[in-house]
């Protein structure tokens, strides 16, 4: 049975008015054997050259142990890659990841499986508040990077061609998705934060707590926007955008997974018992499932991505995106045409034609951008599925 | 006897020699009673057609001018048929069409009796209010009658009576015709078959004895009871079946593919379109077949009719439609006689570019059919089971015209429905059997493919199937004309090429088959002359209008056709 998993990390923040962007890898493996054996081969050989990253299974095994003999059994390596450069040579940095990167694609090659990227850049959108009262618990609320999760993990089963024939393989296939979990800091003012924690557990059952962010000084009422769980509905409704389309594959696995880098390891928690000193930092992903070490590349790609570090046209990068895609709705009209096909796939070709027709009439529409060529690829051999009453439609309505 | 032979005896035994060298024997001969022309000299002929239908006078090569309604002169028009080689068309698909028989000097004297005569008329007429206004009517009928007079003009046909066929026999008859007095219907105007001279110079007396006649009548003022005379010397019920006639014939056998009135349509509405520019050298067979429906009632410009180069056009479609529909290419065994028309109707004229297509309005523009050998047309099924084998999705103008066109993929088709010209005896020939054998041939393969054909449903397909078996066979009853075939084809075969029937045909069972074919426009219609003589302005209007409707539907099936050319498969399931 084959196997898809796709892990995914974003960059930017649209809430706080900054493009963002959605990146991640997909492991293609012809089997549960060879995929297995791919993450095995992996965690050792970035090990070996003592280019781990953070926390994954292999350190902190997601074997049911109790947290404290996990946490005492963690033991941290002397040199690691750091979240960011300690000395502030990005360029050595970006180098080593380039190292890691091709180590991840030399692996799977041996073991028959193919990485492919991703990457879509969102626009920076004004805020969807909530209509509560008090503003930074809107904030903590308003999730508008789990829709676009579920945008990219619609087009990964449904558009991306690897991917959706390996899940619609006749042998069967395991889906299996790791997504980022995420918290959100919003300004509190002096005095207001023991009301604001009360009402944010109290009345939306948020485990909100208070942090001061290193940058400004300022104290935040901190919480996760994405639990481990979340991401059972992010997928569950990505799957539901198609109503039409079967459903050949099975679930193996859909959580949001706490990345925490080596870096942080040492970063002081508050951690009253003191049981819990010992590997303290532990405590912060302590309810999250350990994600696969190759979950920190996606990290550092989606970063050099984001900023432009890692250039998609660099080998390896470049076949893996070949394979995947790298759109954006924020410079192209990505999500316009992922609208456009859901709606074709749903049964509505005329709407979809006229969504597309929409697209085109745009002033400053580029039939030849990266996402318009993906987009026409995903949708070759539409004017088949025509039948006589949609081109009547078509004729008729579309000026 | 030979019409100028009979010209030149009845010259010399009417007029005596002729007083210098100089004078040709086809000359006619002026400034005497009775002048002879010789309708079997081209210089007459075209001076008679061109322009004695038009002015009063004519000048035949270097002679003195005629006046054809002067009352005091008889004319001979020696000889009936139209004079040899006088119709050099420059048109290939005109050939093979009989033009003589509507160009007899018979045809011509029915025509000038039309014209003349209703001018009188309605110069009477006119006088008639004035003076009845001055209240001296009485005098003013003397002075009509006299005024409105029209000269006697016989046609000397120098065969027997009978031997003419067609509008000549059916005119001849009216203007032979007489009324329970004996009196000729038509007035002052007859056609003498084969007529010994002694006939001729009866004819020719009986003007003298008439005019004797009313020369006493003149002169005996006094007498009380004779009656006016008469307002018009060709009753006007007489002159519309004259006119009738000669409309009747030009266009009674439409449905025949080569009718002269598909001709006529095309020249008639080419007038609309075109900024004309005279032609150089002598006549064109447009030029007096327009001549002649003038003087029916069709108001068609003359001046604008040249089947040449446009120099312009007064073009029905704006530019926005022109850069909708990108190009038309047309599909007529009578192309190069429609092309104009269509040309300038669409304005794909000049050497500019084409919005951003890089090629000219001249070449956004392309034909298949239209010359006397063609292979254009009939190679269609062959060329299009080779397009098919491409595994292509959109038909272009090279696949249509099997030659190098600057036309691609984007354009309108118009497309004929007859695309063969009959025997005589009105049986297809065998080109036109080859085609439809390879025409079904084609078809079969296409319904037995995996293509999609969005415009038929399975029962339909079987339908068309069964079609397609029997496309061979001329006894099969109760199915659709073959000449439908091919617009369904085409449709089948890339079904967001927009595809205008352009036929004069309007009959249900030519239309019908295409009611479910949705890139199939049908409002459009050739012109069909039968009733149109006396509102061919309005008849314009109309066509404009249905041919502004069937661009603007065109240009809606091409905006689908190239939002759609992005996502078609690069190749197609055969």
């Amino acid at each position: 049975m084959k196997t898809v998993e796709i892990f995914i990390d974003e960059s930017g923040d649209i809430r706080r008015r900054k493009p963002m962007n959605i990146t991640g890898l997909a492991v293609i493996a012809p089997s549960v054997e060879a995929r297995d054996t791919f993450h095995t081969a992996y965690v050792r050989e970035q090990e070996a050259a003592d280019l781990t990253a953070g926390v994954c299974d292999h350190f902190a095994p997601n074997d049911g142990r109790q947290p404290l003999d996990t946490a005492e059994a963690i033991r941290m390596p002397d040199r690691f890659i750091p979240k960011r450069p300690n000395d502030g040579n990005w360029s050595a940095f970006w180098q080593t990841i380039q190292q890691v990167a091709e180590s991840a694609h030399r692996i799977a090659d041996k073991s028959g499986i193919n990485l492919v990227a991703f990457s879509l850049q969102f626009p920076p959108t004004t805020e969807r508040r909530w209509g509560t009262p008090d503003a930074a618990i809107d904030q903590l609320l308003d999730r508008p990077y789990s829709e676009c999760l579920k945008d990219v993990l619609e087009l990964l089963i449904y558009e991306t061609p690897q991917i959706s024939t390996a899940l619609r393989a006749p042998s069967g296939c395991l889906l299996a998705v790791d997504l980022p979990t995420r918290t959100f800091g919003a300004p509190v003012e002096q005095g207001e934060m023991a009301g604001k924690l009360a009402n944010a557990w109290g009345y939306w059952g948020l485990k909100a707590r208070s942090e001061t962010n290193r940058d400004i000084g300022q104290p935040e009422i901190v919480a996760g926007t994405l639990d481990p769980a979340d991401a059972i509905e992010i997928l569950t409704t990505a799957l539901n955008r198609r109503p039409a389309e079967p459903i050949g594959f099975q679930v193996e696995r859909a959580r949001c997974c706490r990345l925490i880098s080596w870096s942080q390891w040492e970063q002081i928690e508050a951690v009253p018992d003191p049981n819990r000193k010992r590997n303290r930092r532990f405590w912060a992903m302590e309810n999250s499932p350990r994600p696969k070490q190759i979950h920190f590349l996606v990290d550092f790609l989606s970063n050099g991505i984001f900023n432009d570090s890692i250039r998609p046209n660099m080998d390896p990068y470049r076949v893996w995106f070949d394979r995947g895609f790298l759109l954006s709705s924020a410079t192209e009209e990505a999500a316009e045409w992922l609208g456009a096909v859901r709606t074709f796939a749903n049964g509505d070709p005329v709407g979809a034609l006229k969504a597309v027709n929409a697209l085109r009439s745009k002033p400053n529409h580029d039939s030849g951008s990266k996402t318009a060529q993906f987009f026409r690829r995903s949708a070759t051999g539409w004017p088949d599925a025509l039948k006589a009453a949609d081109l009547q439609r078509l004729f008729s309505e579309i000026d | 006897m030979p019409a100028t032979s009979l010209a030149l005896a009845l010259d010399l035994v009417l007029h005596g020699p002729p007083p210098s060298t100089g004078q040709t024997p086809s000359a006619p001969v002026a400034n005497q009673e009775i002048i002879l022309l010789d309708y079997r000299d081209p210089a007459t002929f075209s001076a008679l057609w061109l322009h004695g239908l038009e002015s009063s006078k004519v000048t035949i090569g270097d002679q003195p001018e005629i006046y054809l309604t002067d009352s005091t002169k008889q004319f001979l028009l020696i000889g009936n048929d139209p004079p040899d080689g006088i119709f050099d068309t420059k048109i290939p698909a005109l050939s093979g069409i009989n033009f003589r028989s509507h160009f007899t000097a018979t045809s011509w004297l029915a025509a000038w009796k039309v014209k003349w005569e209703g001018e009188l008329t309605a110069e009477a007429e006119k006088a008639q209010r004035n003076l009845e206004a001055a209240n001296t009517a009485e005098e003013g009928k003397t002075q009509r009658g006299e005024e409105n007079k029209l000269p006697r003009i016989a046609v000397i046909d120098p065969r027997p009576a009978g031997s003419a066929q067609g509008v000549a026999l059916a005119l001849q008859t009216i203007l032979s015709a007489r009324d329970a007095n004996g009196h000729p219907l038509v007035r002052r105007a007859t056609v003498l078959n084969a007529p010994s001279l002694e006939a001729i110079c009866q004819w020719l007396a009986e003007e003298s004895v008439s005019r004797q006649a009313r020369q006493d009548r003149q002169g005996n003022e006094s007498e009380p009871s004779r009656p006016p005379r008469p307002l018009r010397e060709t009753s006007e019920s007489i002159l519309s079946l004259l006119k009738s006639t000669i409309w009747n014939e030009l266009t009674s056998d439409r449905e025949q593919h080569h009718a002269l009135s598909n001709v006529l349509g095309s020249f008639l509405l080419s007038s609309q379109v075109g900024k004309g520019q005279g032609h150089s050298g002598g006549a064109w067979i447009q030029d007096y077949l327009l001549a002649l429906v003038r003087v029916l009632g069709v108001d068609a410009d003359l001046d604008q009719v040249r089947l040449k180069e446009h120099q312009g056009s007064q073009r029905w479609i704006t530019p926005v439609q022109q850069q909708a529909i990108g190009g038309a290419f047309l599909i007529d065994d009578m192309a190069s006689l429609w092309e104009y028309f269509l040309r300038g109707a669409t304005g794909f004229i000049g050497d500019s570019t084409l919005g951003d297509t890089g090629r000219s309005y001249r070449d956004s523009f392309a034909i298949c059919g239209g010359k006397e050998v063609d292979s254009g047309i009939a190679g269609i099924p062959e060329r299009l089971s080779v397009f098919f084998e491409t595994r292509k999705a959109y038909l272009n103008a090279e696949v249509l015209a099997g030659c190098p066109s600057r036309l691609v993929e984007d354009f309108v088709l118009f497309l004929d429905l007859r695309l063969f010209r009959s025997t005589a005896t009105g049986q297809a020939t065998e080109a036109e059997r080859a085609f439809y054998h390879g025409l079904a041939s084609f078809g079969l393969r296409l319904l037995d493919s995996r293509r999609s054909l969005p415009w038929i449903d399975d029962e339909e397909r079987e339908a068309l199937r069964n079609e397609l078996r029997q496309a061979s066979n001329s006894a099969a009853t109760g199915l659709a004309p073959p000449e439908t075939l091919l617009p369904r084809i085409l449709s089948l075969l890339d079904p967001t090429l927009p595809i205008v029937i352009f036929s004069s045909t309007h009959r249900t069972e030519f239309i019908e088959p295409f009611r479910n074919f949705g890139n199939i426009i049908t409002n459009f219609h050739k012109p069909v002359l039968t009733s149109l003589a006396g509102d061919w302005e309005a008849s314009v209007c109309e066509m404009h209008t249905a041919f502004i409707d069937a661009v603007d539907r065109a240009a809606a099936i091409l905006r689908i056709r190239s939002l759609l050319r992005p996502f078609q498969k690069p190749l197609l399931l055969n």
